[in-house]
């Protein structure tokens, strides 16, 4: 019997109005959506892989340690071709630097500034709003308008209970609702893949899957709320009106209200505070910096640059090289205190700040706890490593890469424990005080005949960094969190079971005539 | 006529989805007026600080005009008193820029934003006119003729001798009615509780906007009424009313905006900005190398007689790389702007358009910003090669870059601090947005769209079966 019924529902909607509607809106919408983000993914795709190899070449023209600042690239997710997320609002670079801890990312794809603050038009919208809309078309008056036809009466003398009836409506329109959604992203999938030339590995088959399914189950929960409405108002045009305002306020109303409220409820500091904080310890680097130099005059370029080397004609003020070097090294260790400790002190500022960021959000996550569109957000931007967590893994990748990167300089003696290797990578045994002397009148024999220091510095003294020198930066484009998936998607089940739980209740005792 | 009209006012405002809707815009108005005036404070705090701030560092550079010339100044955009109305993603935008005397060098985001959060639409009146306000225009007439035409009353309403076309106007006018009062209670809700949280004050300037605005938000209810009173008329059957008008309404808020942002980014395409830097990088090595290495150096002699060539050379790497960014700025500027036009096909995304337009918010505001700020930027060097020009000792070679200093290219005396010109003077001098911020164009569309939308009611209903 359910069969049959099922089968009757399923016919039926297929010859109705709403669901032509439906059929060609949400898989003309899939489809052009994906096409133009996978080409989106393409282009940005193209540029991460010629960012990567500029920033390698870069990396082999170092010649000094201390210049090493290497440039980590955050490559596109491709999955974000179904949901954008994060992917694209935040930067995707970061220029590692000995004296400052790794907080945020800069730079672009090629994807306008401007744009990339709008919410961005994926798949997500497109199931958030137009399939849910449709879920609830399909099933507002599954009850009441049967029941104003007086349908319902001769269904229900057929013999088939009332859980039977109840299920095969809303599997049938469940099944309905499904077809445009698989439709649209099977289409999708086969122009990416054949005119794209966009190949997927097993894992990112596996999210796009899950992708499917949130999406079905979030649908569904939209059927469940419009059959629901259909048994508890006894008139389909009450029905719609109660499914739309309870879709208006979910979907549309509660995210924006969320943010709004949780950003009054759980403010954030002032954006002032931390730049002033960057400003002042800046400031006050400076003037301790100034008071070193002038105090150990060997050094040569700002420590802006972390450029130190004996390209400079300040060495020339010293007689020796013994004072010389004793100087730098005393410079080089005060500078990398003074540089370390603001680098601290702002990472510090910057952790209380996130965490009162963490704060909000969960303030924000509690006001939209039954806001199905905010557990589907999560649950696609989970399943395509296009969420929040992704950048911050991204961002504390970069600072055990950071870590990594001064620990080898370290265990080198790159720094302070050996100032001569910071300066050329060379054994302090082979600069004594008369390589020195030689060193020093070749200097000034090249400058006295016009040449620059850039011109004749270079190999002949400094040997190029080793490639071993530069941590392997371990970071990967696609990474599913499976518990950022499981939770959200369980509370849409939940919402799901709830809402059939009610309607079917309600349905038990419902008068049919 | 005022009869139906009548009937059409007393049904929608006792309509059970009128009220409850009602409720939910004018809550939604409440909380529009309570989260404005709370984080406006902040930000307006935040930037007189900021300014404070600024002016505060720049005192000590004031002692050289050298230093003075190459101080990087941090202007901050202030924030727009009309944000409520409409808000453009404020939060996601930029809105500081860095610069000298001689170059606009950063434009950066300096918010107190929580990157965990994602982009949700800002809850202001564009929103809940755009959204919430028209959903309540298609809900009350999507039924107003076919769900006559289905009870029966509407062959007893018309065998009184009553033309069609009065019977629709009189529709028409009674939903009307019924928006207007949804609108009017919103907007004074929302007015009351930014005063009485203590908001910015109603200038002349703010009355000008919200004015506009109440003018836009009734074109769009009306173009929304007037779509409900067709399609009920032309389908003669409101569950299909109401499907197509549903889809039309998704497709105007949800649909018509994403598309167009799509379009725009396939229109007009961004180059990275590592793609900019390499053109930078290359143009200035061009430069580098088509001048002789002496014309490259300062060697701090400016009586060197290659001293104004080095001038040259480092004023033509400037301007290139400020030429190159500009343009990259004004081609990320263009994309919105097309972005927002293509969005403006559906009425939802003209609103949004013109209410932005309006307040100088979203793009309109940023480019106004970036506009100003070279506009004092060029204040700024007028200012140095004025103050230079009295030091009879300069040898008058004003050039400069991001920090550095040229030793003796010009003078170097101190300025009194007050006597160097000020952004934020600037940002007010030039009124609260422009007096000719009015979108005209696009109060002609929306005309446009209302006049062929009435049109096309009236002829449906005059042809339409009522039986």
């Amino acid at each position: 019997m359910f069969i049959v019924l099922l089968w009757k529902e399923i016919r039926e909607h297929l010859m109705t109005f709403r669901f032509a509607a439906a059929l060609v809106t949400i898989t003309l919408l899939i489809v052009c959506s994906v096409w133009f983000l996978g080409e989106d993914y393409q282009r940005r795709l193209n540029s991460y892989l010629q960012a990567s190899e500029a920033a390698a070449l870069l990396e082999r023209e170092y010649v000094v340690p201390s210049e090493i600042s290497p440039t980590l690239f955050r490559p596109p997710s491709p999955l974000s071709m179904f949901t954008q997320g994060e992917d694209r609002r935040f930067g995707n670079s970061i220029q590692i630097k000995r004296w400052e801890v790794p907080r945020e990312a800069t730079g672009n794809y090629g994807t306008g500034l401007l744009m990339a603050a709008q919410a961005p038009f994926d798949l997500f919208t497109i199931v958030a709003t137009v399939v849910s809309l449709f879920g609830i078309l399909l099933t507002y008056d599954a009850i009441s308008g049967e029941r104003e036809r007086g349908l319902l009466r001769v269904q229900s003398s057929y013999g088939a209970s009332r859980l039977t009836l109840y299920s095969a409506k809303f599997l049938g329109a469940a099944v309905c609702l499904t077809i445009p959604i698989v439709l649209g992203l099977t289409a999708s999938l086969v122009a990416l893949n054949f005119i794209l030339d966009i190949v997927f590995t097993p894992g990112e088959w596996l999210a796009v899957g899950g992708v499917a399914f949130a999406s079905v189950l979030y649908g569904t929960v939209f059927v469940a709320l419009g059959l629901g409405c259909s048994v508890l108002v006894r008139r389909s045009s009450a029905a719609i009106v109660l499914a739309l305002l309870v879709w208006t306020i979910t979907v549309v109303v509660v995210p924006s209200v969320a943010q709004g409220a949780a950003g009054t409820l759980s403010p954030l500091d002032s954006q002032f505070a931390i730049s002033s904080l960057e400003r002042g310890t800046e400031a006050d680097a400076r003037k301790k910096h100034e008071e070193l130099a002038d105090k150990y005059p060997a050094y040569e370029f700002g420590y802006w640059t972390s450029s130190f080397s004996i390209k400079s004609e300040r060495f020339f003020k010293y007689d020796s090289w013994e004072q010389g070097y004793r100087d730098a090294e005393s410079f080089i260790r005060g500078l990398e205190l003074v540089m370390q400790a603001r680098a601290d002190t702002i990472r510090q500022a910057y952790r209380e700040s996130e965490a009162r960021k963490a704060e909000q959000s969960e303030t924000e996550q509690l006001l939209a706890v039954f806001s199905p569109s905010h557990h589907l957000r999560h649950a696609l931007t989970s399943l395509t490593s296009t969420n929040y967590s992704r950048y911050e893994d991204y961002l504390e990748a970069a600072r055990r890469y950071r870590a990594e990167l001064l620990d080898n300089f370290r265990r080198k003696g790159y720094f302070s424990d050996n100032v001569l290797s910071f300066f050329s990578q060379r054994d302090p045994e082979e600069i004594d005080d008369a390589k020195y002397g030689e060193r020093v009148a070749y200097y000034r024999s090249q400058l006295e005949s016009g040449k620059r220091y850039d011109e004749f510095m270079g190999p002949k003294f400094l040997e190029p960094v080793s490639a071993s020198d530069l941590p392997p930066f371990e970071y990967s484009f696609f990474g599913m969190d499976s518990g950022s998936v499981i939770w959200p998607l369980g509370i849409l089940a939940i919402e799901l079971a709830l809402l059939l739980a009610t309607g079917l209740a309600v349905f038990q005792r419902y008068d049919i005539r | 006529m005022f009869t139906v009209a009548r009937r059409a006012i007393v049904d929608g405002i006792s309509d059970s989805k009128y009220i409850f809707l009602t409720a939910l815009i004018l809550a939604l108005f409440a909380a529009n007026g309570f989260v404005f005036s709370v984080s406006y404070q902040d930000q307006l705090d935040d930037y007189r600080k900021t300014v404070a701030e600024n002016y505060r560092l720049m005192q000590p550079a004031c002692s050289n005009l050298q230093d003075l010339a190459v101080f990087e100044q941090s202007l901050k955009k202030p924030p727009s008193p009309a944000a409520f109305v409409a808000d453009g993603g404020r939060l996601f935008l930029p809105n500081v820029v860095l610069l000298n005397a001689f170059r606009r060098w950063e434009i950066i985001k300096q918010h107190a934003v929580n990157e965990r959060s994602p982009i949700q639409q800002p809850l202001d009146w564009n929103f809940i006119i755009g959204s919430l306000v028209t959903l309540l225009a298609v809900l009350l007439s999507y039924s107003s003729v076919s769900g006559e035409k289905q009870s029966g009353t509407l062959r007893q309403v018309l065998s009184n001798s009553l033309p069609r076309f009065r019977f629709i106007i009189a529709k028409y006018l009674g939903l009307m009615f019924c928006m207007l009062l949804t609108l009017g209670l919103g907007i004074t809700t929302s007015l009351v509780t930014i005063n009485l949280l203590g908001g910015p004050p109603l200038s002349s300037d703010m009355l000008r906007i919200i004015g506009w605005a109440a003018v836009f938000a009734v074109l769009i209810i009306s173009f929304f009424l007037l779509t409900g009173l067709a399609v009920s008329s032309l389908t003669g059957n409101s569950s299909v009313a109401l499907v197509i008008l549903l889809v039309f309404w998704i497709f105007a808020v949800v649909i018509v905006p994403g598309a167009g942002k799509l379009a725009a980014e396939q229109i007009i395409r961004v180059p990275s900005d590592a793609e900019v830097r390499a053109e930078v990088e290359a143009q200035s090595a061009a430069i580098a190398k088509a001048t002789p290495p002496e014309a490259t150096g300062w060697t701090n002699d400016p009586s060197s007689p290659n001293a104004r060539r080095i001038k040259q050379y480092r004023d033509s790497l400037r301007a290139v790389g400020q030429r190159i960014e500009d343009e990259y700025l004004h081609t990320q500027i263009s994309q919105s702007m097309l972005a927002q036009q293509i969005s403006s096909v559906s009425p939802s995304g003209l609103l949004s358009d013109s209410l932005q337009y309006l307040c100088g918010t979203g793009v309109y505001g940023l480019r106004k910003f970036t506009d100003l700020a070279e506009e004092y930027r060029q204040q700024l060097n007028r200012f140095v090669v004025e103050r230079d020009a009295l030091d009879k000792d300069s040898p008058h070679l004003v050039f400069g870059f991001r920090t550095s200093i040229y030793a003796g290219a010009f003078s170097s005396d101190a300025v009194a601090a007050a006597s160097v010109p000020r952004y934020d003077g600037l940002w007010t001098q030039g009124g609260f947005h422009g007096k000719s911020y009015i979108p005209l164009w696009q109060l002609f569309y929306l005309l446009l769209l209302n006049l062929n939308m009435g049109l096309l009611g009236v002829i449906a209903f005059a042809r339409a079966d009522i039986r």
